[in-house]
């Protein structure tokens, strides 16, 4: 299955992370980190060249950040009753991975549509388009920009759960 | 004189031994004053730690557990402030950062001058931090944030020197995110950064601590948090160059300490809210010559953030009333050998999206105990045996000789016993 390489390098580079020496934590890191943002990019040109629908695309290209959602649910279980761990689901950083998600198959779709045939293509215009999420992303971390958005997911969360 | 820095870890300065951060000033402090080797903080995080300085409580009683708004500052705390102003006559400054939830600034009973910012959700900015005097907006006079309230406690100093006076001057630095005066910064980007066993540059980078703010490598970020002390132990320098200007060092009680540590990788943590050496441990360094003559001493007896209050309550001649927890340091002051509390509270309550779990625990000379809520173990360390936290000894035979006691302990601490001596 074209979904499993990315969560295969997504696992294993995060177990490697967790698991094996000080020395190798960054390159155990790059692998997990990329399959996390750019799964889209691998698994959904293959998917549509194989004829499944956007929506069947998208759902498949989606499957490591549904994994790492998953994983994160487990790690806030520990520590916040279900509701507010179901509300952590919607931090930024999901939200961030989310959207460039949707940036990824959006750019394949835009270049799809005016080429030829359904041959799957490179992922270069989804890469630039990654790295332009990636650049404002960081930015928006590095300014108060990025802080505010994350006060005002906290204080959303104060509302919901009366704190 | 009060000077209470943010995150600021015991063992980032010359006089605890660093290998390379430059800190002649508070080095200074030490050297012609007490080091309290033993100081800790009982909620490692900026408001409960904050809250507890004031009113010499721990955070369960005078309420401000975490950052968040489920635990507001209550305008009607006596804090140690208010008791110098109204028992004693003392003037009262309070210079810098606030940072308690709850809704504004508070209205603070027996402070004369109130300077503050508010930006950032209160934690303010390095550069260009506009500031909130008495009430009042008012532009920062110089770009760095450090500075300009170095300038404003020497003006307020200077004004106030004929009576006697507290200052209590509350920097943003040494927060995150790390950034020192531009002319230091880089200063230590050769320097040898060793990090703590089981840590890796990108520690902080997964397990939700990234909500700490820490979004680049650890080694650089420890780099700029010591560039950022270097630039902090400048300003220190010239608040005692100026109580010496002013002929006031001599009557005048310094006090330097932070309102927690910071874990810079220990046990795989960027963050703070553990209860882990790094992050409980405080700088503590007081010097006040009229009591304190004989310099450069080293006390080991446990010093308590709660203890402050009723420290300076005591040296003014002003009860510490019942409320408060903490208990004077003086009798240490003025003797070596007096003995220090057995033991104390370790709390916190989580906080959304932190991944620290609410916890209680005992702290006494060689062990930690600690019991979590959620899906966590308590954990016992024999932190003057493994000051790391190495080693976790609940359920050891070694652990289960020592259980039985450090459970009461910290059953009479959670019903509000005090253990001084």
């Amino acid at each position: 299955m074209v979904e499993a390489l990315p969560l295969i390098v997504a696992a294993g580079g995060f177990a490697l992370y967790q698991l094996g020496p000080s020395g190798l934590a960054g390159l155990a890191l790059a692998p997990y980190v990329t399959a996390l943002v750019l799964a889209p990019s691998w698994v959904y040109p293959r998917r549509r060249a194989r004829g499944a629908s956007l929506p069947r695309a998208a759902a498949g290209a989606s499957l490591v950040l549904v994994a790492w959602l998953a994983k994160e649910s487990l790690r806030m279980s520990a520590v916040y009753p279900p509701a507010e761990t179901a509300y952590y689901a919607l931090n930024p950083l999901a939200l961030g991975l989310a959207w460039s998600a949707a940036l990824q198959i959006a750019a394949w779709e835009w270049r799809h549509r005016h080429w030829r045939g359904l041959r799957a293509r490179g992922p270069a215009l989804a890469v630039a388009a990654l790295l332009a999420v990636a650049a404002a992303g960081w930015l928006a971390l590095r300014e108060s920009g990025g802080r505010e958005l994350i006060y005002a997911y906290v204080a959303l969360h104060g509302r919901l759960f009366g704190q | 004189m009060v000077i209470l820095s943010d995150n600021h870890r015991f063992d980032a300065l010359g006089a605890a031994g660093h290998p390379f951060v430059r800190t002649p000033h508070l080095d200074r402090l030490a050297r012609e004053g007490v080091q309290f080797t033993n100081a800790f903080c009982t909620t490692p995080l900026c408001s409960p730690a904050r809250a507890s300085f004031l009113t010499g409580q721990y955070a369960w009683r005078h309420g401000v557990r975490n950052n968040a708004g489920q635990s507001r500052w209550d305008d009607g705390h006596a804090t140690f402030l208010e008791r110098l102003a109204s028992r004693a006559g003392y003037a009262t400054a309070f210079i810098g950062k606030w940072h308690m939830p709850g809704s504004g600034l508070p209205r603070l009973r027996g402070v004369d001058h109130f300077t503050t910012f508010t930006v950032e959700d209160g934690q303010g900015r390095y550069f260009d931090c506009p500031l909130v005097v008495d009430g009042q907006p008012e532009r920062s006079r110089r770009r760095y944030l450090t500075e300009e309230l170095t300038d404003r406690a020497l003006a307020w100093l200077a004004a106030h020197r004929d009576r006697p006076f507290c200052l209590y001057l509350s920097h943003k630095a040494v927060h995150h995110p790390w950034r020192p005066p531009p002319d230091l910064e880089g200063i230590y980007a050769d320097a040898p950064v060793e990090l703590p066993p089981g840590a890796n540059r990108w520690t902080g980078f997964t397990n939700g601590e990234i909500w700490g703010g820490v979004t680049r490598p650890i080694d650089r970020a420890i780099r700029s948090y010591l560039e950022t002390v270097t630039g902090l132990d400048r300003e220190i320098g010239r608040l005692l160059d100026g109580l010496d200007e002013l002929g006031l060092a001599d009557d005048t009680l310094v006090l330097y300490t932070s309102d927690n540590g910071f874990l810079f990788g220990e046990q795989r943590h960027v963050e703070l809210r553990w209860p882990f050496e790094a992050v409980l441990r405080l700088p503590w360094l007081l010097r006040y010559p009229r009591l304190v003559p004989d310099g450069g001493r080293r006390a080991p007896q446990l010093a308590l953030n709660i203890d402050l209050a009723p420290t300076l309550l005591e040296l003014a001649g002003v009860p510490a009333g019942p409320a408060m927890q903490g208990t004077s340091l003086v009798p240490i002051l003025r003797d070596p050998g007096a003995p220090g509390r057995r033991a104390f509270l370790v709390e916190n309550t989580r906080e959304f999206p932190y991944p620290a779990p609410s916890y209680r625990g005992v702290r006494t000379a060689r062990h930690l105990y600690v019991e979590y809520e959620g899906r966590f173990a308590p954990s016992l360390h024999d932190v003057a045996a493994d000051p790391e936290q190495r080693r976790d000894l609940y359920g050891t035979p070694e652990g289960e000789r020592v259980l039985p006691e450090l459970r009461a302990l910290l059953d009479d601490l959670r019903r509000g016993e005090r253990f001084d001596g």
